[in-house]
Formats: C-alpha cells, structure tokens, sequence
C-alpha cells in the first residue's frame, strides 16, 4: 500500500499548477465571465504543446497514454483554477468513447489529431426532453444517412472543430460548421444547443466489446477530478475568508456554526478525492474500475453541490458578488452534475458492476 | 498510488504460521454472544487466556516494542495478523482492553524508561487488562474541566472524585487515568496522568447499563460500562505519566488514537451482512437486493460507507508511511460517528421493522441490524462527541487565525517505517 503520488505525478500537477498561475489569473476568468466569453481558444495551444490534450490517448496515436491518476491530476488542477475548456469534452469524454468503437483508421486518425490539438471534438450526446439512460439511449435516427435532430447541454460546442454525435448503429464524427449552436443561458457553464439539419454523416464508427458507458470509466474520474480541484480551492477560499472577515469584533472563523460550514466542504471535497484516486487505481489494477469509477463521479457531483454550498454560507453575501470569483466554482458544481448522469443513475450503474 | 495490500511470500508464510496458531489456540464459542452471566464470565476468562497466549507469541500488541514484550512487528505482518483474527470475529486484543491500548501509546511516548519497562510488559503480553478513565459526571467533552483531585501526599498522591460511563464487564487491573494535581492552577496545566491499580483500597465500582446493552446483566461486553469511585486513594508516586501537571500534553497523544488517528482497513462488517441480507432474503417475492428502490438505498449505503472506509484507509496509510497528519483523525470520528448515526435511519427504511427486532424469527440480519440501530446511537459518544470532533478540526485547519494545531504525537514508529520502506 502506498498512497503517495509519484515523481512523475507531482511533476504533472505541478506543471498544470504553474499554467493556471501563469495563464489563467481569477481575475482573468471573472472578466471572461463577465464579458460573456467562454474560454480562451489561445489555451489550446499550450494544452497541446503540454500534452494534455493526448493525456488519454494511447501512444500509437501520438498520445502521452497517462495512467488514469496522472490523467485526474491534470484536471484536478485545472478545475482548481475553474479553467473553462473543452478539455474534458474533447479529450477525455470523447476519447473515452472513441477507445469504446471498434478499431478503424478512422477512429485512430480521430485520437491523432485530438492528440496534437488539430481536432477538439465535442460529445454531442442528449436529446431534448428525455432523461438520461446511459450513451446507448442518445442516438439519434438516420433518414438516407442524414442527420437531423437537436442535441441539447452540449459543453463547449463553440469550440468544437468536430462533434461526436450517437446515431442509431454508431457514433459518427460530424464537421462543425455542418451544425449550429446555440450558447443557453442561464447559471450553467457553456453548455449548446446544437442543431443538425440534413448532415451526411459518413462512415459510422462502430461499437466495441464494452459498451459506451463503460469505455467513459477514465472520463468519469477525470470530471470528478476536476470537481475535487474546484473543491479544493473553495476550502482554501473559505478558511482564508474565515480567518480575515471580521464580525463582532472577532474572525468569524472563531464561530462554530461558520466552522461547521467549512468542516461540512472539507468532508464533501475528502470523501471525493480519495474516490477518485482509488477508482483510479482500480482501472489501473483492473480491479473493477467501472463500478468504483460511477462511485467517484456520483460523489464527486453530489460533494461539489454540498461544497459550494458551504462555501456560500461561510462567505455570505460577498460569496455571490461575480466579482469575488466564488460563483465560478458555484456555477461548475451545478453544471457537471448531471454531466455525465445524475449521481443516482450513477449509482444505480455502480450497483449493476459491483455485481450485486 | 497503490491502495491494496500486497502480500509477499515471507507474508503468506506468516499468514500460515498465524493460521496454523489461531487453529490450535482459539477455543470454540469465542464470537457467540453468551445469554447468562456464567457464560458471559467463562468466555472472558477463555478470551483472556486467550490474550495472554497471544501475548507469549508477541501477537497481542503486534506493535508494541519487543524489548518491553510487544511483538516488534512490522506493517506487513501486523495486517496479517489483523485479518486472521478479524475473520474469526476477534480484535487484537480479543477482549475491551481500552487503557491497555490508549496508555500504552501515551506511555510509549510520554514515559520514562523504568515505566516502560513496568508499565508495558503486563499490558503487551495480556497479563493485565486496562481501562481508560476519563468521563466525569460534570466533564465529559470538556475534558480539562475534569474534577477527580491527585494531591501530591509525600511518596503518594491521593485521588478523590469519580469516574463515569467506563470499561465493559468482569473489571480490570489498571486503570490509565487524569486527574487534577494542582487544583488553584490554570486549565490544561493543572492536570496529570496516572497508571493505578484497580485493586488499590478505596477504589470502588458500580455497574452501568447503556442503550447497547444486550440485556441487563453481566453478559454484555458492549453495553455494560461503570461508575468509578476514587474515595482517599493513595497511589504511589512513580505511576505519575509525562510529568506532573504535564497531562494535557499526554492527554493530545491519548486523544489522537482514539479519535481514530491510527486508521484501519477494514470493510464495514455491517455492509458486509446488510449486503448478504439483501441477496438472500425474500421480500415480496423476490430477493429484496432485486426490487429497484432497495437497490438505489443499499447503493446509496455503500456509497456513504466508501467515504468513511476510504478516510480510514487513507489515516491507516499516513501513520505507518510516517506522514504528517493534522485533522485527518478527527475528521474520520467525525464522519464515523454521523455516518453510524444515518446509517439506523437508511436500514431501517430499506428493512422495515425487520430492523428493530432481535426476534429470532423475524429480526433482520440475525440481529445484527437491530444491535445497529442501537450502537448507532450509543456510538456518538465515545471518544468525543462529533461536537468535539469539529472543534479539533477547526483548529487542526487553522480556521479563526489561530495557528493550525499539530496532531498529538504517536511516537516513532511510524517514522521507523517509513524509513525502512525507503531503505
């Protein structure tokens, strides 16, 4: 047994550490926010210069092929900083699922050029009014081989060169200038509707042995990574805001109920990190790592929800000034919750792989 | 990161050795509940016998230092040890031996050498039992607002006052307690710990039944606990700990290990047999693991079960790789005990009234769901209220511009370890 990072591990998270110092200030993504701009499209260079943009992909492909720890720590530290991206999108839920088709050159010149930054490609997974039931559930029909239909609460669509989209039969990668999309409103990240109207979607990639919700094991990990970042930073936040925010003459971190609050985010952010650093291990280990990888995103959603809410109440009102920069966490934990299921058909999934 | 235990051939070969032992050594019966007073007090008996043969072995406190009768065993072997036993329903030791494991750490490091070589032996090799005693009538969390006076007499100090909620049944042989040395000084530097006797006179004992208790009586090891009376108890100076009016120092190592400091690895034994529960018994027709809102609570069970686990294993980790910790022990108590608490609520409304019964017929889990709602509760308690707990948090955070509290010292060994591994 031995839960220490390694050599390797640290250098990862630290470079990514020194990135967002570098490149992605609070005050800088406050302003985005506030200006309505979604990410910055120059990141996606350094993303692939620095490799993360093939972390999951294998070396055949130009990929760095990370274990799924070292894969975590990477978004571990981004979600941190509250870095928008399509990252996770592109290359991690569409890798996943990519690594789920059958092998064909297509697929693999896919992952190439995921790899080497040429391609983001953005899972265009849900269907307007319907709940989620796994990727299988999502596809959309096919009339003479053209597609036609809405995918809604697509993340990143703006920045997609490429959606992958489930079709009856497949998943097909489909030209973004071929769909339009359209940013929704609202306390939600960066999330489209995304409107396919006649596309000729090709050759289709076709399913592998496991299936698609299988195959975005890794994907799960990484997103609850992400959470675990931003939970991170959200109890520095508010043990810092504790120890200087002066009330009745005194920190307010002195007061139990405001100590409460922080021992409640403390508790949410643990339980979900060493979730997702054991899933980690098991897909490593190959000790059943699609079950425990449901366990970590289902508590990694519900964690971030419960964190940012502690966060909340230690701050007040200060807390939900934009300007501040605690709404960014507030508003990633409400968007991934749901992301890739709710965390009860999350668990309901884990229940099904435990075996039980 | 590597969070399974591997097991090495020199490893296996111990766990032979051990099995082999256990097979020879543990008399049949050990893990029935006894129903009468004559068999509760004959198993204590066989369970201390069996603790002292476990103790020749150096397997009785498996970590404790050979050269003062522990076993001068390693991690690997430790867990080793730890697992055979716990499959055949036991601890280590096999009986409630709550001073024995809380003292003989603080004595660890907070001894002298002579006390060490008094002190640990008999608890090491199972020749005596020890109780802690710390609760008092008017002092249970506030633990330094403690009464019970230790007034230094000459070669003797002598103890006045009481002791509540202690120990389980059939007594003990030394008691590990705190008591006031100096009653004009300031808090947390006017008390002292102490290693008494039991059968020093004027030492007197009352029993205590709580909501755990199988039944009233002496058969319950769990729910039977003591009122302790210390009326002019002279206790001979040497058996002062850490120094006089030093004990809130001993008193942050004592606390340490019992607000789960150490960590374990075990896998809840109540999720195990609600698990099994579920596959095999019937409910409506079917097994109730096959009726889809059982199925969403057991997953939402397991998944609040994983949190506490996960927690414990990562403490486990940081103690023997030598890690420095700070809230990590509290937060583990913390979420133990609240998860314990939540979890009566959750089988309950997964079993139905099959949750309340010891019924032989009816009862769930062959009881055992029906003692969980009962320690549940009881559990809260022990070792610091979770009120407690999120105040040593606090402070071991650094939260209200306090500088962050260290966690109370454990002793070398872990540090020993780590070094070893590294080697």
């Amino acid at each position: 047994m031995d839960l220490s990072l390694s050599d390797s591990q640290v250098l990862i998270r630290d470079s990514v550490r020194i990135f967002v110092q570098r490149h992605v200030p609070r005050a800088e993504l406050v302003r985005q926010a506030g200006a309505g701009e979604v990410w910055d499209p120059a990141w996606q260079t350094l993303f692939a210069e620095a490799g993360w943009t093939g972390a999951l992909v294998p070396a055949s492909c130009g990929g760095l092929e990370l274990d799924p720890l070292s894969a975590a720590l990477i978004f571990e530290e981004l979600g941190r900083g509250a870095v928008p991206s399509p990252l996770l999108a592109s290359s991690a839920m569409s890798v996943g699922l990519l690594l789920g088709c059958a092998e064909s050159e297509q697929r693999d010149a896919a992952l190439t050029a995921i790899a080497d930054g040429t391609m983001i490609l953005i899972p265009a997974l849900r269907q307007p009014a319907s709940s989620w039931k796994g990727v299988a559930a999502t596809g959309s029909s096919l009339v003479d081989g053209l597609l036609t239909g809405v995918k809604v609460f697509v993340p990143f669509a703006a920045a997609a060169t490429h959606f992958l989209v489930t079709v009856e039969g497949g998943l097909a990668i489909v030209p973004a200038e071929a769909a339009s999309v359209r940013l929704l409103g609202g306390f939600i990240q960066a999330a489209y509707e995304v409107t396919f109207s006649g596309v000729a979607v090709g050759a289709l990639l076709r399913p592998g042995a496991v299936s698609f919700d299988h195959s975005l094991s890794v994907a799960r990990i990484v997103a609850a990574a992400y959470q675990v970042g931003g939970m991170m930073e959200m109890l520095d936040m508010s043990v810092a805001h504790s120890n200087t925010r002066v009330q009745f003459g005194t920190p307010i971190g002195r007061f139990q109920r405001v100590q409460d609050h922080i021992i409640r985010l403390l508790n949410a952010m643990d339980a979900a990190k060493w979730a997702v650093y054991e899933a980690a291990w098991a897909i490593e280990s190959g000790r059943n790592g699609v079950g425990r990888s449901y366990l970590a995103c289902s508590t990694a959603c519900d964690s971030a929800i419960e964190a940012a809410n502690a966060a909340h109440e230690v701050h007040a009102a200060i807390g939900s000034d934009p300007r501040f920069g605690l709404t960014l966490y507030t508003r990633i934990s409400r968007s991934m919750y749901e992301l890739l299921g709710s965390p009860g058909w999350q668990r309901r999934q884990m229940a099904d792989a435990m075996g039980w | 990161m590597e969070f399974e235990l591997k097991y090495t051939p020199a490893q296996e070969a111990f766990r032979q050795e051990v099995t082999a032992w256990l097979a020879a050594n543990v008399p049949d019966g050990v893990a029935v509940r006894p129903r009468t007073f004559e068999e509760s007090y004959a198993l204590y008996l066989k369970k201390r016998a069996l603790g002292r043969a476990l103790g020749v072995k150096g397997w009785l406190y498996p970590s404790g230092e050979k050269e003062y009768g522990g076993g001068g065993l390693g991690l690997d072997q430790i867990v080793v040890l730890e697992e055979e036993t716990a499959r055949l329903g036991l601890g280590l030791p096999p009986y409630y031996d709550s001073g024995g494991k809380m003292g003989a750490a603080s004595i660890r490091v907070w001894g002298t050498e002579d006390q060490k070589k008094r002190f640990l032996p008999p608890i090491y090799t199972g020749a005596v039992r020890s109780w802690q005693l710390l609760t008092e009538p008017t002092a249970g969390s506030d633990l330094a607002g403690i009464k019970m006076t230790a007034i230094r007499d000459g070669d003797v100090y002598v103890f006045n006052g009481q002791k509540i909620y202690i120990g389980s049944h059939h007594g003990a042989d030394r008691y590990w307690t705190i008591a006031v040395t100096d009653p004009k000084g300031k808090r947390h530097q006017n008390v002292s710990w102490f290693m008494i006797d039991s059968a020093t006179p004027g030492i007197t004992t009352q029993p205590l039944y709580m909501l755990s208790a199988q039944s009233e009586g002496e058969t319950d090891e769990f729910g039977h606990k003591n009122i302790i009376f210390f009326d002019n108890v002279r206790v001979p100076a040497d058996c002062l700990v850490g120094g006089e009016n030093n004990g809130w120092k001993v008193a942050s190592t004592h606390l340490e290990v019992e607000h789960s400091g150490q960590g374990n690895i075990r896998t809840n034994p109540v999720w195990i047999a609600l698990l099994a529960h579920c596959r095999t018994q019937m409910r409506d027709g079917r097994p109730i693991i096959e009726d889809p809102e059982a199925r969403e609570k057991l997953a939402e069970i397991y998944s609040r079960l994983e949190a506490v686990r996960l927690l414990s294993t990562r403490n486990f980790w940081m103690v023997y790789a030598g890690e420095k910790r700070s809230y990590h022990g509290s937060q583990t108590s913390y979420l133990r005990k609240t998860t314990n608490l939540w979890l009566t609520k959750a089988i309950h409304d997964l079993l139905g009234p099959e949750a309340l019964t010891s019924d032989a017929l009816y009862g769930a889990m062959g009881g055992i769901a029906e003692m969980q709602q009962r320690r549940g509760i009881v559990e809260q308690h022990p070792g610091g209220t979770t009120d407690i707990q999120r105040v040593v948090i606090a402070r071991r955070l650094g939260v209200g511009a306090r500088e962050p509290q260290q966690a109370g010292r454990l002793g070398e060994e872990g540090m020993a370890r780590k070094a070893a591994v590294e080697a």
